[in-house]
C-alpha cells in the first residue's frame, strides 16, 4: 500500500491550519467565502475531537472514573472533552464531503481524517490488532507523540477562534450562534486544554525522569483542571483562578516558576482587582439610582470600588517592578491562555466595545448585584494568596540565581566585571527587593478589598461561597489566615444559602483537613 | 527622543528583510511600550495597555520558545519612557503601527524552520501581533 504516512498528513494538516488562521487575519470576500470558514473550522472541531478519541480508545470510557490516570492520558482525556465543548453537537455535523475541495479549515479536517483512516486500518471494530504495527496504537510513548501533534493544531485553532469570529460578523454571516460559540467556548477549554498538554509535553521531553519528577506537583494540578463544562462564563472565570491559584501555591514552595509567568499573574491581579472595582462601582450607581438600598449600603460599595481600585494599583507596581526581569523558566502555555481567558471574560463582562458598559447594563437589579459581588470576592481571595505565594517564588529565584536583566541596564563598572558576551546578567541584589517591596502591598490592599466587600455582603444579602473559602483553606500557608477562613466557612455554612442553588465546587474529598 | 521617532526607526528595521533580529526587537519594545502606557493617566484605565500587553507577553513567549529563533542575534532594545511632547493618543498609534509592521514581516516573510511546529508557532504569534494590535486600534481594520 502507498501513499502518504500518517507524520504525512499531520504535516499537511499543520500547513492548512496555519493557511486558515492568516485567512481570518482579512476581511472575508463575500458572505459565502464567511460560511465556509465557518464550516470548515467546525469541521476541523470535529476531526479532531474524533482523532483524539481515536487515540485514546478503550481508555477514554473509563478516565472520569479512573482515580490516578496517567498525566498523559488525563491531558489527552481533557483535550477531548474540550474540543467537544468548543465543537459542533456530533449530530448536527454535517456531511463530510467527497474530496479536498479547499485549503484552511476544511483542508486540515480532511488530512486529519484520512490521517485517522490510516491508524483504522491496523485495528478492527473491536481494537483487535490487525498489523504487526497495531500494538503502536496502545504504546504510550507513541499516542503521545502524535497527541502532542493534535495539541499544536487545536492550540492554533483555538487562538485563531477570536479572529474568525470577528471577520465571520463583519462578513454578515448570519451565523451569531456559531461565531459566539468560537468566540467564548472555544477558547474557553480548548486552548488551556491544548497549553496543558503542550506544557506536560515539554516537560516530558527529558524522559521518563522528567515525568517521574512531575507526578508529585502534578495530581492536584490535573484534578483541578477538570472543572465540569460552566455556562456561566463567569464561573469560568473561578474554574481557572482556582487552577491558577494552585499552581502558584506549588510554585510558592519550589516547583519551577519563570519571571514571565509571574510577570503575568501580576496583570492578572490588576486585571480582576479593576474588574472588581468597576462591577462594585456599578452596583452603587445602579442602587443608588433605583433607591434599592439603604444609607449604609452604597457608601460600602463606593468603598469596596475604591479599595479594589487601590489593589489593581498595586499590582500594577507589582508588574511593572518585574519588567525586563528574566529568567531560566518559560511560561507555561496553558497558565498563559487562562490568565489571556479570565483578562477577556472580565473585560467582556465590564466593557462594551471602548467604553465602560452602563451600570444599568452590568448591574440590571439588586439581586444581579448581590450575585455579582458574591463573585467579586470569590475571584479576590485567590489573589490574596497569590502575592504571598508570588513572594515566595521570588525568593527562590533569588535564591538559585535565576533573576537576570538584560546586561546593558547595569551600571558600567558592574557591567565590566562580566566576561563574556551575554546579553544578559545576573540581576543586582536590589532588583529582587524592588520586586519583593511591590508584593506586600500588592497582598495588603487585596486583603483590604476582600474587607471592603464583605461589608457589603450584609446589606446586600450576600454571603462569600463556601466552597470557595473551603478551597481557600487548603491553600493558605498561615496559621492566622486559616483561623479565620474557618470562622468565615463556618458562618457562611451556618447561614446556609438557599438562594445558591446546587454547588458546583465540590470540595476535594482528598483536601487538607481545615 | 519620541515615540514616533523610535517607532519609525524600528519599522524600517522591521521592512527590511536582511535585518534578522528586527521582529523580535519590535515585539520586545511593544511590550515595554505597553507598560509604559500602563502608567500614562490619561491612558483610560491602562486596559488598552494592558490589553495589548497581555497578547504581546503571549506573542514574545511563543516567539522565545525555541522553534522561531531569531535570525540573527539582538543586543536587545530598550523603548524610551513617554516625554510628555505627545499625546495618550498617538503614543498608542505609534505602538499599533509597530506592532502591526512586526505582524505583517511575520505573515509574509516567514523565516527560520519550516517544520510544521514552528509553522504553527509562527501562526500563534502572528494571531497574537493581531490581538494586540486591535487592542491598541480597534476599528482601525
Amino acid at each position: 500500500v502507498t501513499g502518504p504516512s500518517y507524520g504525512e498528513l499531520l504535516d499537511e494538516a499543520a500547513h492548512h491550519v496555519a493557511e486558515g488562521a492568516e485567512q481570518a487575519l482579512r476581511r472575508f470576500d463575500s458572505v459565502q467565502a464567511a460560511r465556509a470558514a465557518l464550516d470548515g473550522y467546525d469541521e476541523l472541531l470535529a476531526a479532531l475531537r474524533d482523532h483524539v478519541a481515536f487515540l485514546l480508545g478503550p481508555r477514554l470510557a473509563g478516565l472520569p472514573e479512573s482515580s490516578d490516570p496517567d498525566p498523559r492520558d488525563a491531558a489527552l482525556f481533557r483535550l477531548h472533552r474540550a474540543l467537544a465543548a468548543a465543537g459542533p453537537k456530533p449530530g448536527r455535523r454535517r456531511e463530510r464531503p467527497g474530496r479536498v475541495e479547499a485549503g484552511g479549515w476544511l483542508g486540515a479536517a480532511q488530512a486529519l481524517r484520512l490521517a485517522q483512516d490510516i491508524l483504522g486500518t491496523h485495528v478492527g471494530p473491536d481494537r483487535q490488532h490487525l498489523t504487526s504495527d497495531a500494538p503502536l496504537l496502545d504504546d504510550l510513548q507513541a499516542r503521545w507523540a502524535a497527541a502532542t501533534r493534535l495539541a499544536e493544531l487545536a492550540l492554533t485553532l483555538a487562538t485563531a477562534a477570536q479572529p474568525l469570529a470577528l471577520r465571520a460578523g463583519e462578513a454578515g454571516s448570519g451565523r451569531r450562534d456559531v461565531a459566539a460559540r468560537l468566540a467564548r467556548s472555544a477558547r474557553a477549554e480548548l486552548a488551556p486544554a491544548a497549553g496543558d498538554l503542550l506544557d506536560l509535553a515539554q516537560r516530558s521531553s527529558d524522559g521518563w525522569r522528567a515525568l517521574d519528577e512531575l507526578t508529585p506537583a502534578m495530581p492536584p494540578a490535573v484534578r483541578a483542571s477538570w472543572p465540569p463544562p460552566t455556562a456561566d462564563p463567569l464561573d469560568t472565570v473561578l474554574g481557572h483562578l482556582d487552577v491558577l491559584a494552585q499552581a502558584a501555591h506549588a510554585h510558592g514552595r519550589g516547583a519551577p516558576v519563570g519571571a514571565a509567568t509571574l510577570q503575568s499573574y501580576a496583570a492578572l491581579g490588576s486585571t480582576v482587582c479593576r474588574a472588581v472595582a468597576v462591577v462594585a462601582a456599578a452596583a452603587a450607581h445602579r442602587l443608588a439610582t433605583s433607591g434599592e438600598a439603604d444609607g449604609a449600603t452604597i457608601p460600602a460599595l463606593r468603598e469596596a470600588s475604591t479599595q479594589a481600585r487601590a489593589a489593581a494599583t498595586s499590582w500594577r507596581s507589582v508588574y511593572q517592578a518585574w519588567q525586563d526581569v528574566a529568567s531560566s523558566t518559560p511560561m507555561p502555555l496553558g497558565a498563559e491562555h487562562r490568565i489571556d481567558q479570565v483578562k477577556e471574560i472580565l473585560d467582556g463582562l465590564t466593557r462594551a466595545n471602548d467604553t465602560w458598559r452602563p451600570a444599568a447594563d452590568l448591574v440590571p437589579d439588586r439581586a444581579a448585584a448581590a450575585r455579582l459581588l458574591t463573585t467579586a470576592r470569590g475571584l479576590l481571595l485567590p489573589l490574596a494568596e497569590l502575592a504571598s505565594n508570588d513572594a515566595a517564588a521570588t525568593v527562590e529565584l533569588r535564591r538559585r540565581r535565576d533573576l537576570y536583566v538584560p546586561r546593558r541596564h547595569l551600571p558600567d563598572t558592574a557591567r565590566r566585571s562580566i566576561r563574556g558576551a551575554w546579553t544578559y546578567a545576573p540581576a543586582p541584589p536590589d532588583r529582587a527587593h524592588q520586586i519583593l517591596a511591590a508584593y506586600g502591598p500588592a497582598g495588603l490592599a487585596t486583603e483590604v478589598a476582600i474587607a471592603a466587600l464583605a461589608a457589603t455582603s450584609g446589606a446586600l444579602g450576600t454571603q462569600p461561597r463556601p466552597q470557595l473559602v473551603r478551597a481557600h483553606l487548603g491553600l493558605t500557608s498561615r496559621p492566622a489566615e486559616q483561623l479565620r477562613l474557618r470562622a468565615e466557612t463556618q458562618a457562611a455554612e451556618a447561614v446556609g444559602d438557599h438562594r445558591r442553588g446546587p454547588q458546583r465546587h465540590q470540595p476535594k474529598p482528598d483536601g487538607p483537613a481545615p | 527622543m519620541t515615540w514616533r521617532l523610535f517607532v519609525d526607526q524600528l519599522i524600517t528595521r522591521v521592512r527590511d528583510p536582511d535585518d534578522g533580529a528586527a521582529v523580535a526587537d519590535a515585539i520586545e519594545a511593544a511590550h515595554q511600550a505597553c507598560s509604559h502606557l500602563m502608567s500614562v493617566d490619561a491612558v483610560e484605565d491602562e486596559l488598552i495597555g494592558s490589553t495589548a500587553g497581555l497578547k504581546l507577553t503571549m506573542a514574545r513567549n511563543e516567539f522565545f520558545r525555541g522553534a522561531l529563533e531569531p535570525a540573527a542575534p539582538s543586543d536587545g532594545v530598550d523603548m524610551p519612557p513617554p516625554t510628555g511632547e505627545e499625546t495618550p493618543g498617538q503614543l498608542i498609534a505609534a505602538v499599533a503601527d509597530l506592532v502591526a509592521a512586526a505582524r505583517d514581516r511575520l505573515a509574509n516573510q516567514p523565516w527560520g524552520s519550516s517544520a510544521p511546529s514552528a509553522t504553527l508557532a509562527r501562526t500563534r504569534v502572528v494571531l497574537h501581533l493581531d490581538a494586540a494590535h486591535r487592542a491598541l486600534a480597534p476599528g482601525e481594520r
